[in-house]
């Protein structure tokens, strides 16, 4: 019971989204699925390479190509908007050098633009990997991303 | 019987009709794209929404059950509005290059697009800038044209299992593909090429060979020698308008002839051949404990299958070669040899319904004969499309006969491009070489038709051969799933398996003229069984060009020189 | 003006499920356990509980179609991800236990005999404590073999790839299942034939919420409170310009006016409000005296959907929420049919091309256009749904709109 765990004997495609949840937070800052992480799947799971991929692809947390150690997501729908989601996106683009979609050189960040993270109230919102911060100010974004930079050189 | 009433006809029709088949039974066509006859529909294109009484929301007439009493309108000025909206949509991302699409004239979207007359497009065009797909042997993919309606899917998945392609991402951006970073060329496809006998627009297509051998027949040194497949010679005729099922092959020699090419042989030759081989094969392994069952290894799109999803079960498919390799090996040597060619200016070539003919022909192993057996593989529709370039009236062409020593054929021979057809020549051939006496019907009517999977035995000598054929690679793999599951438990439920690749056979395949819907295959297998009834040799063992072939050169079936050119091997993917 | 707090209360209690039971959690399982099923179902039934995820469907008249047939299903809907709804994540973060309550209470009382709560990706934390509160229940026998005579049920948490439309039913089912998150044609509905072909009963999560506050309190005392057609309390979400946004809860029925009041009034001045998340009208400030219960909003035209109430003012584009409100529904399509895939691209299209001063004089009629073509062809109400935003944003400030593709000309012309 739980948090659906794969079972082993029988090749049960609804263990899919766990597979992939795991594959890709093999280690916490892996943030993207392997060619062979994908073949492994389609092979536990009895499915071609497309019918994997084909689920894969349709979901925005999954990944097929690398991306930074901290995926920044930050939310730009109708309340974070309001509550200045873009200039939220205009200092972190500016302070990393990348645009939506992008990773930066050093493999560190990569910056993505997500719709309603489910905590409107305290828009602006932003989540680093699994963690979500909230009511954020310029100045905090600007301690964030040196505490990731940080805790890369500790 | 229910009934209800189309706009202002009221008709009778069968319970679980959908209302889009009512309509038509009413004599009402209401628009579709993504649908086909022959396919689970699926509902996403949105052209046949109609008007039903009670409903607050419009319906989509394929996938709506008729209702008793149910009232519909199928041509309100709202859904007229919607239909003319929803083409203007689709054409706003599709590229503007009808004059130099292969499916202009007869593309879906096209007829569509002229039948609602859509002149201007308000929307802003774009179009997606991909790359095609040349990789596969057989088939060309140019996703910029594909309108994702899901038939090549749904055929992919449902009626073929390969599943080498699937939707990708989701939203506008929603694409069908073999998976992210993988090549069709590098995928499971097997090329069968149903998926472009489906495709209602010119996003796949087969890999043309008509300019390499245009260049051929324009080249004064090379000997062309041509093969027709038994599935071609009636289909062809539809292409300039004749009925499906038409029996046309004297017509195609002459065009043949007319094209320039050197030298007409016929694959029924070596359809015969490969049951003298496979038949001795099956009858020795049933002797001797061989292997078994014996599966058939015709089917290009099968073995590529057998080799991916069955690996298993390789030892049990005939190490025969297909009749179109087979012919190749042998143009190759004995008819080079005999005429005083040299192989190396022969360009073997061969007319096939199939597309996955070009992937076989393609194969590293299939150079027996120490050069490529089969140079070219020409599928139907390419074909056609050679005999209009050369200006020939094709329907009204006077019948012509190959060239003599590779292509006397017998009824056995011609039914190898229907379903069973393999296995019903094969059973008139080991009944009468194991017995020595002769059948008293050579007709195995439970064998034929358009099933799916078709089970029969046949007593030969007290010992009770069990049968069994599959048409179409899901039935296949039903019939081969059960063969697993019974050798676990050691036991054999069939001697004899024959797998084609698409439904209904040869006849089906991916190269033969669009449409190419069930209905007209089923067209199609009765116009073989006709030939091989009114032809005068129905047995292949009877085949006197054939036994002349192996007395001045294969000395006989399963022969040392056999084995070597006649032959082959598989690999597990 | 009227609040209520039997959800809110827990903000100031731990989730784990001793300050649960103490504040008399998993009474009403208690209570559910001594009636035969189809009693629960009719308890619900007179409660006349409508469903809180968004569609307001009467929850007993969905339960009312098991038939026992095994196995089925409940399954909790905790993909919440309509813009500016956030009620879910304050019951799963503050009082988890009430919706897993809620669960089995269903399970029971439909015959179920496998649940599975489905979560949004993005809400990893979360899931990682349902895990935990799900071990709790178990340990305390509320889940697991034998919770009352022939009675098992055990709950497994299945975490979504990010995905709005798998918040729809069968787009949930096809997800679950591990197929991509498209939705299927509905009838056979999913009560007959939903995961793998069985029943399937999916409730959203303060739905589920609600079930356990019935039985632990009665029907009678959720008749009470709100509307004789919409009973019961309701979580609010309030986002935007007000001075304290957040989650209130308040009887169904209560105006904007006072919602707006409860959380501190609006900053600057009022100029819009959309009521039921990005697939709901945005209107004037003619909302403030909407009722917001299911019937009163469905007569407005709109949809009281989620409960989530967006506030605009002066200092808001009209064009900006229309350009984010277009690329949400451009991106969060799932693609299956043409209307929608190629009709958010194209709304999507004009809509920034009005932002960024390329807009067309025939873009406002065309949009419409569209969104009539996607009201009448979509498969599912995803797509059918956009045409609200767009139109009532039309109807609303389509002189804002119509300023910026005018001037586009003009100031060309003039500039100095």
């Amino acid at each position: 019971m739980g948090i659906a765990k794969v079972s082993s004997k029988e090749r049960n495609r609804e263990d899919i989204l766990h597979l992939f949840h795991s594959m890709q937070n093999r280690e916490i800052t892996k943030n993207y699925i392997t060619t062979n992480e994908r073949k492994e799947i389609a092979q536990t799971l009895g499915l071609s390479i497309a019918e994997v991929d084909g689920v894969l692809s349709f979901y925005h947390l999954f990944s097929t190509s690398p991306r930074g150690r901290y995926v920044l997501r930050i939310c730009d729908s109708l309340s974070c908007r309001i509550g200045n989601s873009l200039e939220v996106y205009g200092f972190i683009s500016k302070e990393l050098g990348i645009k939506r979609g992008e990773t930066t050189k050093d493999g560190l960040f990569t910056l993505e633009i997500v719709n309603c993270l489910g905590s409107c109230d305290t828009a602006p919102n932003m989540m680093i990997n699994d963690k979500i911060y909230t009511k954020l100010t310029l100045e905090e974004i600007d301690a964030l991303i040196i505490n990731c930079r940080k805790e890369v050189t500790a | 019987m229910i009934s209800l009433t189309i706009d202002k006809t009221t008709i009778q029709v069968i319970e679980g009709t959908s209302v889009l088949d009512a309509a038509k039974q009413s004599g009402v066509d209401i628009p579709t794209l993504c649908r086909h006859e022959d396919l689970t529909p699926l509902g996403t294109c949105g052209m046949c929404m109609v008007d039903i009484d009670g409903c607050k929301d419009l319906q989509r007439a394929c996938i709506t059950e008729a209702a008793e009493g149910m009232q519909v309108q199928t041509n309100t000025p709202q859904l007229r509005k919607l239909r003319r909206g929803l083409l203007e949509l689709v054409l706003a991302t599709h590229p503007d290059d009808c004059l130099q699409c292969i499916k202009h004239g007869s593309c879906e979207l096209q007829k569509l697009a002229d039948r609602f007359e859509i002149r201007t497009l308000r929307y802003d065009k774009y179009t997606r800038g991909l790359p095609l797909d040349r990789t596969a042997a057989g088939i060309i993919r140019d996703m910029n044209k594909c309108i994702g309606c899901g038939r090549c899917v749904t055929v992919c998945h449902e009626v073929q299992s390969v599943k080498a392609i699937d939707f990708m991402d989701r939203g506008s951006d929603t694409i069908i593909s073999p998976g992210y970073g993988v090549s069709m060329g590098s995928s499971v496809c097997v090329n069968c090429g149903q998926c472009v006998v489906y495709c209602p627009t010119g996003a796949l297509y087969e890999k043309e060979m008509i300019d390499e051998v245009w260049a051929a027949l324009d080249n004064p040194k090379k000997v062309v020698v041509a093969q027709v497949a038994p599935a071609v010679r009636v289909a062809l005729g539809e292409e300039f308008g004749m009925e499906p099922g038409s029996l046309v092959i004297g017509k195609i020699f002459s065009a043949l002839r007319s094209l320039g090419i050197d030298y007409i042989f016929d694959t029924n030759f070596s359809a015969d051949l490969t049951i003298l081989e496979e038949g001795t094969e099956l009858l020795e392994r049933i002797s001797s404990g061989g292997t078994l069952p014996l599966i058939t290894s015709c089917s290009p799109g099968w073995i590529k299958f057998g080799e991916t999803y069955f690996p298993e079960l390789l030892d049990h498919v005939s190490t025969c070669k297909s009749p179109q390799q087979m012919l190749g090996t042998i143009i190759k040597t004995y008819f080079a040899e005999t005429h005083n060619i040299d192989p190396e200016n022969i360009v073997s070539l061969s007319i096939m319904p199939c597309t996955a003919k070009k992937f076989e022909a393609a194969r590293p192993e299939m150079q027996d004969s120490g050069f490529r057996d089969v140079d070219y593989v020409l599928t139907t529709r390419e074909l056609a499309r050679m005999i209009r370039q050369a200006g020939l009236q094709f329907d009204s062409m006077k019948d012509e006969k190959p060239d003599p020593v590779l292509s006397q054929y017998t009824g056995a021979a011609t039914i190898f491009g229907a379903s069973g057809g393999v296995m019903e020549a094969a059973i008139r051939s080991a009944y009468e070489l194991k017995t020595q006496k002769t059948l008293g019907s050579l007709d195995f009517t439970n064998l034929r038709g358009i099933e799916g999977i078709k089970k029969a035995s046949v007593d030969i000598e007290g010992t009770e051969i069990r049968v069994a054929v599959s048409n179409g690679l899901s039935n296949a793999r039903t019939l081969l799933d059960i063969v697993v599951e019974a050798k676990k438990r050691g036991e054999m439920p069939f001697h004899f398996i024959e797998i084609m690749a698409c439904r209904g056979g040869c006849i089906g395949g991916g190269g033969q003229p669009l449409e190419n819907t069930l209905a007209k295959r089923a067209q199609r297998i009765e116009g073989l069984y006709a030939e091989d009834k009114n032809l005068p040799i129905r047995k292949s063992h009877e085949n006197a060009e054939v036994l002349g072939l192996y007395k001045e050169f294969l000395q006989k079936p399963g022969s040392e020189i056999s084995h070597r050119l006649l032959h082959t091997h598989y690999t597990a993917r | 003006m009227n609040q209520t707090d039997y959800f809110l209360k827990f903000k100031n209690l731990s989730p784990d499920i001793h300050d649960y039971q103490k504040a008399n959690g998993y009474s009403g399982l208690k209570n559910a356990l001594t009636l035969a099923p189809d009693l629960v179902v009719e308890k619900i039934e007179k409660a006349w509980l409508l469903g809180r995820g968004g569609a307001g469907f009467p929850t007993a008249i969905k339960w009312k179609a098991s038939t026992g047939k095994t196995p089925s299903y409940i399954v909790c809907n905790a993909d919440e991800g309509e813009p500016g709804t956030f009620k879910d994540r304050f019951i799963m973060t503050h009082s988890p236990h009430m919706m897993i309550e809620g669960m089995i209470i269903a399970a029971y009382a439909v015959k179920a005999t496998k649940g599975y709560i489905y979560i949004r990706g993005e809400y990893p934390e979360i899931a990682i404590n349902l895990e935990n509160s799900l071990l709790e229940a178990e340990e305390a026998g509320f889940l697991g073999k034998n919770i009352a005579e022939g009675f098992s049920f055990t709950i497994d948490i299945i975490k979504g790839g990010g995905s709005y439309v798998v918040g729809d039913e069968t787009a949930l089912l096809n997800s679950l299942m591990g197929n991509r998150g498209i939705p299927w044609s509905k009838p056979p509905f999913p009560a007959k034939k939903g995961l793998w072909g069985q029943p399937t009963f999916i409730n959203n999560v303060e739905t589920l919420a609600c079930v356990s506050l019935i039985l632990q309190n009665g029907y009678d005392w959720f008749r009470s409170i709100g509307t004789p057609e919409s009973p019961g309390p309701k979580l609010y979400c309030i986002s935007g310009k007000v001075t304290n946004p957040g989650v209130y809860e308040a009887p169904m029925g209560t105006t904007v006016k006072d919602l707006i009041t409860m959380a501190g009034g609006v900053i600057g001045t009022l100029k819009a409000i959309q009521i039921g998340g990005t697939a709901g009208p945005i209107y004037t400030s003619e909302a403030l005296d909407f009722h917001l219960d299911f019937t009163s909003m469905n007569s407005k035209g709109g949809i009281l959907g989620s409960g989530a109430i967006v506030v605009m003012n002066t200092d808001t584009s009209m064009a900006e929420v229309l350009e984010v409100e277009m690329r949400f529904f451009a991106e969060e399509s799932c693609g299956k049919c043409f209307p929608c895939r190629y009709g958010t691209r194209q709304l999507s299209f004009m809509a920034n091309n009005i932002v960024l001063g390329k807009g067309k004089r025939e873009f406002l009629e065309l949009m419409a256009e569209t969104a009539d073509i996607m009201q009448g062809s979509s498969f599912c109400p995803f797509g059918k749904s956009v045409e609200m935003p767009v139109k009532s944003i039309l109807n609303n400030f389509s002189g804002e709109l119509q300023a910026l593709i005018r001037q586009n000309d003009y100031i060309r012309e003039v500039q100095i």
